[in-house]
């Protein structure tokens, strides 16, 4: 008889041999691809192509590698070809409306890639071959400054700021190639495209890294389709159960019951100021209370934390149901007993396109003889230079608009997040205690440390995606707030 | 002692501290199997430095290529 313990929300199904075996039919096929419609359904409004792909990707999974790269760019078509808004406006935006532009802007881009890619394989002892990462990244800072300063006439300029759009998206993808170019077995760049902005989601950070790891993790028997597909309807099924006890706590948090807010008719509120409203209360308005600030920054911390675990999930589901068998990009992240821990169980895809691109190469060069050092220096490499660099590209459209000078000073309270952050990552791996967590007694493992690490993280969180008509004073004004002082 | 012993010896060590005890193959997952964690890895590339000069920083990383004792000695050569 099972015990209490073994209650599960969400039935294993993966470790049910029945159902893996009946997965492995036409009909089963059928099925998981109808429950997972179904279920995507709910989640996002392109279900029905996502769900065309994945039923093509099914059914003929030894074609996975072309039908991947089809799918990737009939998503990217569907998508309108990435996004040029901020360049429609200026006197040569009317180029961005021309349908052959937009296509050709990427396949440029990819070509480009695809030459420098070959370059580095033949010239490996060369400096291109040795560092091409870093100058495939300097490059990309030399074109924004070019594109910048030069007083280009206005065609040129929409189509030169284009392809540095388009390159800042592939951005990490390039890198991820160019760190698997040595790896065994590593498939052609032209198969390669279908990980560049994978139809089935993510941002500039590469949802779940390259083409070297999906090879590693991609379902090679039906019986392993079959598992990895049905951990995808798991993984989608807690998506969706996130989903709804994140629009619970929107209403108990910031809910409006005399405007007739309701969730599943339960209209209690506690009237929770947005964080917005409580950060920028202190520039010629009445503050609010200081217990108010803290409901408002706890409120905005845990929807973000749950809001950015539905988002990967429902990536990493539908990446499991295509066949790779990828780790989450968030797993139980109040379980962290370091900040490292945390760090890692949060953004996982994120944590490992800093760690394989800044903080190896920091660790393989620098300080070779001082390891404490040595260890401290990669993990700021990664976690505050790499990160912070991430963010700065990632916010194309403020360099275009205010030039990458302003659009760095802008950028200053990300600059001081990206410091403290990983100078508090590099000392969680030097000092914090390396004892398994298991060994730790239960309040200790489950509730002190946890509690620690999220107060941090939450303190810490006034200072992420910054308001860049804010400066420094004004988040240092708010943290003291938080502590009912007020600062003149 | 051949590499190979010197090695076999030293993760033998390290998957001690991480509670490991019993013997381990060649081939077996030391990494992606979760028995080591990163910092492990970045401790066995010290070593591999200070035992066997091995200097991987023109070479790039790749935590696969320290997931078994195979994966390892292919990496530093017999």
């Amino acid at each position: 008889m099972p015990s209490r313990l073994s209650f599960r929300l969400i039935p294993a199904l993966d470790t049910y041999p029945r159902v893996v075996a009946l997965a492995q039919t036409v009909p089963g096929k059928a099925v998981v691809l109808a429950v997972y419609a179904f279920g995507l359904s709910l989640h996002t409004g392109n279900w029905l192509q996502l769900s065309l792909m994945l039923a093509a990707l099914t059914f003929l999974p030894r074609f996975r590698a072309p039908l991947l790269v089809c799918a990737t760019f009939i998503a990217l078509y569907l998508g309108g070809w990435l996004n040029f808004d901020i360049l429609a406006e200026h006197a040569g935006g009317a180029l961005i409306g021309r349908a052959w532009f937009k296509p050709s802007v990427v396949l440029v881009v990819l070509l480009a890639f695809a030459a420098y890619y070959r370059l580095v394989k033949e010239r490996k002892d060369g400096w291109l071959g040795k560092r091409p990462i870093r100058n495939l990244i300097l490059f990309y800072l030399g074109l924004i400054c070019l594109a910048s300063a030069l007083p280009l006439p206005a065609t040129l300029w929409v189509a030169v700021w284009a392809v540095v759009i388009v390159l800042g998206k592939y951005l990490w993808y390039f890198a991820y190639a160019l760190l698997g170019r040595q790896a065994k077995e590593t498939p052609h760049l032209g198969l390669q495209t279908g990980h560049f902005l994978p139809f089935w989601g993510g941002s500039n950070a590469p949802f779940p890294k390259g083409a070297a790891y999906l090879r590693r993790i991609e379902a090679k028997t039906p019986e392993q389709l079959a598992v990895c597909q049905l951990k995808g309807i798991k993984l989608l099924a807690w998506t969706l159960v996130l989903t709804l006890f994140v629009r619970l706590l929107g209403q108990l948090f910031y809910g409006h019951p005399e405007q007739g807010n309701s969730f599943m008719g339960i209209t209690l509120s506690l009237g929770i100021p947005s964080f917005n409203a409580v950060l920028h209360s202190g520039a010629g308005q009445a503050p609010y209370p200081w217990h108010m600030n803290w409901m408002a920054l706890l409120a905005a911390f845990c929807i973000k934390v749950v809001a950015f675990s539905i988002w990967g999930h429902g990536i990493i589901a539908t990446c499991r149901m295509a066949g790779y068998n990828a780790l989450r990009n968030t797993y139980k992240p109040l379980h962290a007993t370091t900040i490292a821990d945390f760090w890692n169980r949060y953004y996982y895809y994120f944590k490992e396109l800093l760690v394989e691109n800044f903080f190896y190469p920091a660790f393989l060069r620098y300080f070779k003889k001082s390891p404490r050092l040595r260890l401290f220096f990669a993990t700021l490499a990664a976690a505050g230079f790499g990160n912070v660099l991430f963010h700065y590209l990632r916010d194309i459209d403020v360099i275009i608009t205010m030039g990458p000078w302003q659009a760095l000073l802008s950028f200053h309270v990300y600059l001081f997040y990206g410091l403290v952050l990983g100078t508090a990552i590099g000392l969680s791996q030097l000092f914090e205690k390396k004892r398994p967590a298991e060994e730790l007694p239960w309040l200790q493992r489950r509730v002190v440390k946890p509690m620690m690490v999220i107060a941090f993280y939450c303190l810490l969180s006034i200072f992420d995606d910054p308001d860049r008509s804010l400066v420094l004073t004004d988040y240092f004004s708010f943290l003291l707030r938080l502590f009912n002082i007020h600062p003149e | 002692m051949t590499k190979k012993d010197t090695l076999r010896k030293f993760i033998q060590s390290l998957l001690a501290e991480y509670g490991e005890t019993a013997d381990f193959g060649d081939d077996v997952s030391l990494v992606l199997s979760g028995r080591l964690d990163s910092l492990a890895v970045l401790r066995i590339v010290v070593f591999l430095e200070q035992e066997f000069g091995l200097d991987l920083a023109d070479q790039g990383f790749d935590q696969h290529d320290f997931d078994s004792v195979t994966n390892i000695m292919n990496l530093i050569g017999d």
